[in-house]
């Protein structure tokens, strides 16, 4: 929770200060203002108003920029954020009283409206940094996702030797499942968390679990407790030749397969845990994904506001 | 179509080259020993991918079923068109296509070491983070970013600056114009501007000017005549569009607020010095007693019109004699044949059509049925007409000649016999009928004076003395009562018919015609309240009384009515 604590209290809560000042101040100038025409943008609060927002808005967005200049001095990226995230908040109050509860179906709407998303899409931001590096730490340890690929890529290079040995028909399953294994995906699939192409490892696992509990390796294999031990019907070309090879080749085979197993289900286990951290991390930036876009939108539709208000005055 | 495979082992001096041909359009690669290119590396499936020659000379790869992705020039691709020098990676192998002079070649040698090449094909496949999935923030921001600018700026922009365009998207339906920039609804009034912005809005980045306006309220009344006054209190200053907003419904048309009027009527002394105004802060405890217009008599005895501050015992010299209490008798009032009539002040009082104010009371319609004009005992029925006294005069003149002639009246009239003592012809001799008009005009006289003078006009009317034609030196005085008190005010009755006449004005127990009932300022705030302090009153703010547009003369922004014929005053 450290760093996330230290942005929203950065500097002893010195922005969100600043923010309920500004909350507040803004609350009693609209409070005691009685302006003839009912409260609305075109008063001198209602203009003063507009001006404090509209330049919040583009000294917010600048956030964007102040955090890709590494060399810049304008305070910490931390202290930019925190105040970000104040001011910000601050600024549902500012942008709301300065419409003058007036909205309709125009630019002027649409900019606050806008405004209105971006802050909302930010409180997202917000609640997703303070909830998911917690969750993040906690399902990956320390190890860095990079280090996790290199591990089930590992794993990978370790099936492929041991199918290699089990003959043509597990090689060629066991690569399908190499190949098919995808880790994390697409947009959704990253932030849903939806896991497909885990089939054919499942399929694989099933499969080598059955062929060494069948009679021919039943003997051999009490620690597979798990099946029903039984033959089935479908009886395969690996059974078939595994039938007609001697005891010693057998009972080595059954060890590949063992392992074969195991190493498996290690990378089952791997890829579920790397596919959950990037769930995590997505769902930690997916708001950003609005929050960016709808900010850029709001610039344009900001400027049309402004330009088209003293442009028809 | 033949494919040429030429393997390449070895590097530099020691390297060998092995050619072998494919008579085939398609050569198979893969780990399996029937495979035309053998890859022997466990990643690659035993029928990992094929290269075909298509039509036209082309060539492309695809990678067969659930085989893995290959890498095409680094990239994993499952297949792809063909271009000379594009090399495909699988496993330990690189397979490099040649085309030279129509021949294809596939180039096999050992593909350059990759460190971790398992794992750069895990990364290959995969995609850790949002970032890699290609959907990319700034193309995103960049597209709503031209979008909103194109339908919220630069379409409207297009709509005000050329006419070509305006023309053609400001009625189209759906499509963005400076439709768009419409801060809030129109008035019904001017809804049909409303998509005509340069009507009002002449020139770009400049306040609606007031020639806007007044291209169609031309004949709008100023505040006053006393145009110096209005100049020096700087409400010439003031634009129409300050008090009229549009762009906020029908609301904003004619702005309700005290601010606007009390700006300047809370101190007159400094806004408008010799104005004469009191000052004036809200309705309730902040506005002088009503000042209603009445008539007074100077000392020659002519009226004149005062605004008076409205006291209790304010008296108006109305010159009728009504008292409202004794027709408001509970027991109600004898008519004419003696029985009750139960009046109430409807009786007498009808609402004009529109049911803001009232008729005025008429004699007939109103009076006749209890009151009778009959002048004569002896001829009950005949009445003498009302309202002017020399059609009344002349009546009974008229009247008296005919019952003279017709010998109806005592002493019977007697004239001189003619020669033979027969009756003379009807041709009378000057003398004859001077005799005739004075017996006539004295039976008038005395009936004038004594009976109508006393008992009928003067029941109602104060009589003054003015000499008419005929004998009489008096005359019925005239009804002097001002048809509306409040001229600065409007008072719509028809709105306040829930409450009793009663309630403000004291009829019931009011003695004489001449005083003035109207309700004072307590009266009206028992229910109105003002801006301030309402406390459950209903908010009354000055333009619910007063207008703005008040002057008889002068109109708004210098111009002076042309001809001061009809008050076009807009209230």
């Amino acid at each position: 929770m450290a760093l996330h604590e230290s942005f929203l209290s950065h500097a002893g809560g010195r922005w969100l200060k600043l923010g309920l000042l500004l909350i507040a101040a803004s609350i009693a100038a609209y409070a005691w203002h009685d302006p003839a025409a009912g409260p609305n943008g075109g008063t001198w609060l209602g203009y003063t108003l507009g001006t404090i927002g509209a330049l919040l808005i583009v000294w917010l967005t600048l956030l964007g920029v102040r955090k890709r200049s590494y060399r810049s001095n304008l305070g910490t990226v931390k202290g930019w954020t925190s105040a970000h995230v104040w001011l910000g908040l601050a600024l549902i109050v500012v942008g709301t009283l300065h419409t003058g509860w007036q909205f309709g179906l125009n630019i002027h709407t649409l900019a606050w409206l806008l405004m209105m998303l971006v802050i909302v899409s930010g409180i997202w931001g917000v609640v997703s940094y303070v909830r998911y590096p917690t969750q993040i730490t906690a399902n990956r340890g320390a190890i860095p996702a990079q280090e996790m690929l290199r591990e089930v890529a590992e794993l990978d290079r370790q099936l492929l030797l041991l199918a290699a040995e089990l003959g043509r028909e597990t090689h060629e399953r066991t690569l399908t499942s190499i190949n098919r294994t995808r880790i994390g995906g697409g947009f959704w699939r990253q932030v849903l968390g939806v896991r497909q192409g885990q089939a054919p490892a499942e399929g694989l696992i099933s499969r080598l679990r059955e062929e060494l509990n069948k009679p021919a390796f039943a003997g051999s294999a009490p620690q597979m407790g798990r099946g029903n031990g039984g033959a089935d019907s479908g009886q395969t070309m690996m059974f078939m030749a595994s039938a007609f090879v001697s005891a010693e080749q057998d009972a080595k085979q059954k060890e590949t397969r063992r392992k074969l197993l195991d190493v498996l289900s290690r990378k089952k286990a791997l890829v579920a845990q790397l596919n959950e951290d990037i769930t995590r991390r997505a769902r930690m930036s997916v708001w950003l994904y609005l929050h960016v876009p709808l900010t850029i939108g709001l610039l344009a539709a900001l400027l049309a506001h402004i330009l088209s208000v003293f442009l028809y005055w | 179509m033949a494919i040429v495979i030429r393997q390449l082992r070895g590097s530099g001096n020691n390297q060998t080259i092995s050619d072998k041909r494919i008579d085939r359009p398609q050569v198979s690669i893969g780990r399996g020993a029937d495979q035309d290119i053998l890859v022997n590396d466990p990643r690659v499936a035993w029928e990992h991918a094929e290269v075909r020659a298509g039509g036209l000379g082309g060539y492309s790869f695809e990678v067969l079923r659930d085989a893995g992705p290959v890498l095409l020039n680094g990239a994993p691709s499952r297949g792809s068109k063909l271009r000379d020098g594009d090399a495909l990676t699988l496993g330990g192998s690189q397979i490099v296509f040649r085309l030279f002079e129509g021949q294809a070649y596939l180039e096999v040698r050992e593909a350059p070491r990759v460190k971790d090449a398992q794992a750069a094909q895990l990364r290959a496949q995969s995609k850790l983070s949002l970032e890699e999935v290609g959907v990319s923030r700034r193309r995103w921001s960049w597209i709503l970013f031209l979008l909103l600018l194109l339908i919220t700026l630069l379409l409207p922009l297009a709509s005000r600056f050329l006419p070509v365009v305006s023309a053609q998207i400001r009625h189209a339906p759906l499509v963005p114009s400076d439709a768009v920039w419409l801060s809030g609804p129109m008035s019904a009034a001017h809804e049909s501007f409303g998509r005509d912005c340069e009507a009002c809005h002449l020139e770009a980045f400049e306040m609606t000017p007031d020639r806007a306006c007044l291209a169609c309220h031309a004949t709008v009344a100023h505040h006053d005549d006393d145009v110096a006054l209005l100049e020096s209190s700087g409400i010439e200053d003031y634009r129409c569009a300050d008090c009229h907003h549009e762009h906020d419904g029908d609301e904003g048309l004619v702005l309700a607020h005290p601010s606007l009027c009390v700006d300047c009527h809370a101190l007159p002394g400094s806004k408008m010095p010799g104005s004469g105004l009191q000052p004036v802060s809200d309705f309730d405890g902040g506005h002088p007693q009503f000042s209603p217009t009445v008539w007074r008599l100077d000392p020659q005895g002519q009226r004149e019109a005062v605004s008076l501050s409205l006291q209790p015992g304010l008296r108006e010299p109305s010159a009728l004699i009504f008292p409202h209490d004794l027709h408001l008798d509970a027991d109600g009032v004898e008519d004419r044949a003696g029985e009750a009539q139960l009046l109430d002040c409807q009786s007498c009082h009808e609402y004009q059509a529109g049911e803001v104010s009232f008729q005025a009371v008429d004699f007939e319609q109103h009076c006749q049925y209890c009151h009778s004009l009959e002048f004569e005992p002896s001829d009950p029925g005949r009445e003498v007409p009302h309202g002017n006294t020399q059609a009344v005069l002349d009546d009974l003149r008229g009247y008296y000649a005919r019952q003279v002639l017709q010998g109806t009246e005592q002493p019977p009239l007697t004239l001189p016999r003619g020669p033979r003592g027969r009756q003379r012809s009807v041709v009378l001799d000057e003398a004859e009928r001077n005799t005739l008009l004075r017996k006539a005009d004295g039976l008038a006289r005395d009936k004038i004076d004594e009976t109508i003078r006393v008992r009928l006009c003067a029941k109602c009317h104060t009589i003054g003395p003015a000499p008419q034609e005929g004998g009489a030196d008096w005359d019925v005085e005239p009804f002097r009562q001002r048809a509306v008190w409040f001229e600065a005010a409007r008072f719509d009755h028809g709105h306040h018919q829930t409450e009793g006449c009663e309630s403000c004005h004291a009829a019931s127990t009011s003695e004489s015609a001449d005083e003035v009932l109207l309700p004072g300022i307590d009266d009206c705030t028992g229910c109105h309240a003002g801006n301030a302090s309402r406390r459950g009153r209903i908010r009354s703010l000055c333009i619910d009384c007063h207008g703005f547009h008040l002057a008889g003369e002068a109109l708004m922004h210098g111009a002076a009515r042309a001809s001061s014929g009809g008050s076009a005053a807009v209230p």
